[in-house]
């Protein structure tokens, strides 16, 4: 009796073991075949070589950027990948400067060939909604050189005069609007 | 600059307690991130303004943040299978079965993505390579002293591929 109480626990186990291990199996195919989806058209037969991976470079200025994702393509060209998550569907002149900081890193760091255009994938922060890719031309090597060295000098207060946020939207919503008025006055 | 680091204490009453803290070192010289650089695009005073106070954020803002989090989360996890089901399947096949994750492997790696993809005849090796490769992967599996004269062959040519990268001068290769 015992021993056949044991049989039924054991294979009740292995039962509950072969089911569990199968819902992790669907649910890694489910986020796989999602994972595709979310890939523009061109990158359909790209292979995912990084993903939140940290490049660095010293020069000619000091980088640091995390990729999000970086898909090669089967010619070996590496084409970046930027997530983010807003209502409007759009990519956003920070977009580009973010993935063309990352790009002069991963060649600075790595020596490998990175395309000179990137994907921005927006997604709306809703439970349904799906993901957009928009492809972007990156800035080369030189305006973003000619960028960190405008935030130095901006930063370091040598005269340079720091411009306002083109979008009314993104005034309303700073947290430094009463200040940033007040400084207008 | 044009901008004033006064702050009127009804705008901090209505702000959250500051996210983080930035230094107010020389900034010349220091490593930028490419998020930081990337404000530059939604506003050069916002910069100016968490650089004085750090970064603020309302409450619409953390909460916009949180969620974006956890998109992010997913995007990152979504990713995590696609890769683990594409090593399922298999990229890498003979020198990761014979010498695991080993400086042969990356510089035989590195011949395939460095010598190999770039042309037309490389890709088709790669395409030939990838079709066989498998089998001959169960094979080695399966009988293991079969291994010895792979890893002894595989090993010759990553030692030359080693030493050609050397000559060339780009050092690549080299652990």
């Amino acid at each position: 009796m015992s021993a056949l109480a044991w049989g039924v626990g054991y294979a009740v186990a292995v039962v509950g073991f072969a089911l569990v291990m199968a819902w992790r199996r669907s649910l890694e195919t489910h986020a796989a075949r999602a994972e595709q989806a979310s890939r523009p058209a061109a990158l359909r037969d790209a292979e995912l070589v990084y993903m939140e991976r940290l490049f660095r470079i010293s020069t000619p200025v000091g980088l640091v950027a995390k990729l999000d994702r970086a898909y090669r393509k089967p010619s070996g060209l590496i084409v970046l990948v930027e997530f983010k998550t807003r209502w409007r569907n759009q990519s956003c002149l920070s977009d580009v400067i973010q993935l063309s900081a990352q790009r002069m890193a991963v060649v600075g760091q790595t020596g490998q060939s990175v395309a000179s255009y990137g994907y921005v994938i927006v997604k709306a922060p809703a439970p349904r909604a799906l993901p957009t890719a928009h492809r972007v031309k990156l800035m080369t090597d030189e305006q973003v050189v000619a960028l960190v060295r405008r935030r130095e000098e901006i930063l370091a207060g040598r005269g340079v005069l720091a411009r306002k946020a083109s979008s009314l939207k993104t005034c309303n919503a700073c947290a430094f609007r009463a200040d940033c008025d007040s400084g207008d006055k | 600059m044009a901008t004033s680091p006064t702050t009127s204490s009804h705008q901090r009453s209505t702000r959250e307690p500051a996210m983080g803290k930035r230094s107010r070192r020389p900034v010349s010289g220091r490593m930028v991130s490419a998020s930081d650089l990337a404000q530059m695009g939604r506003c050069e005073r916002l910069v100016v303004f968490e650089h004085l106070h750090g970064s603020q954020c309302t409450v619409r803002q953390q909460q916009a943040r949180a969620r974006g989090l956890v998109e992010h989360e997913h995007f990152y996890r979504e990713g995590l299978a696609a890769s683990a089901q594409a090593a399922r399947k298999g990229r890498c096949f003979i020198a990761t079965c014979v010498f695991g994750e080993a400086w042969q492997t990356e510089v035989l790696r590195r011949f395939r993505d460095e010598a190999l993809r770039p042309s037309a005849w490389g890709r088709r090796v790669i395409r030939l390579y990838y079709r066989g490769a498998p089998s001959i992967c169960v094979i080695l599996r399966r009988w293991p002293p079969l291994q010895v004269p792979m890893r002894m062959l595989l090993g010759a040519i990553a030692i030359g591929l080693r030493w050609w990268s050397g000559l060339r001068g780009d050092g690549k290769c080299r652990r």
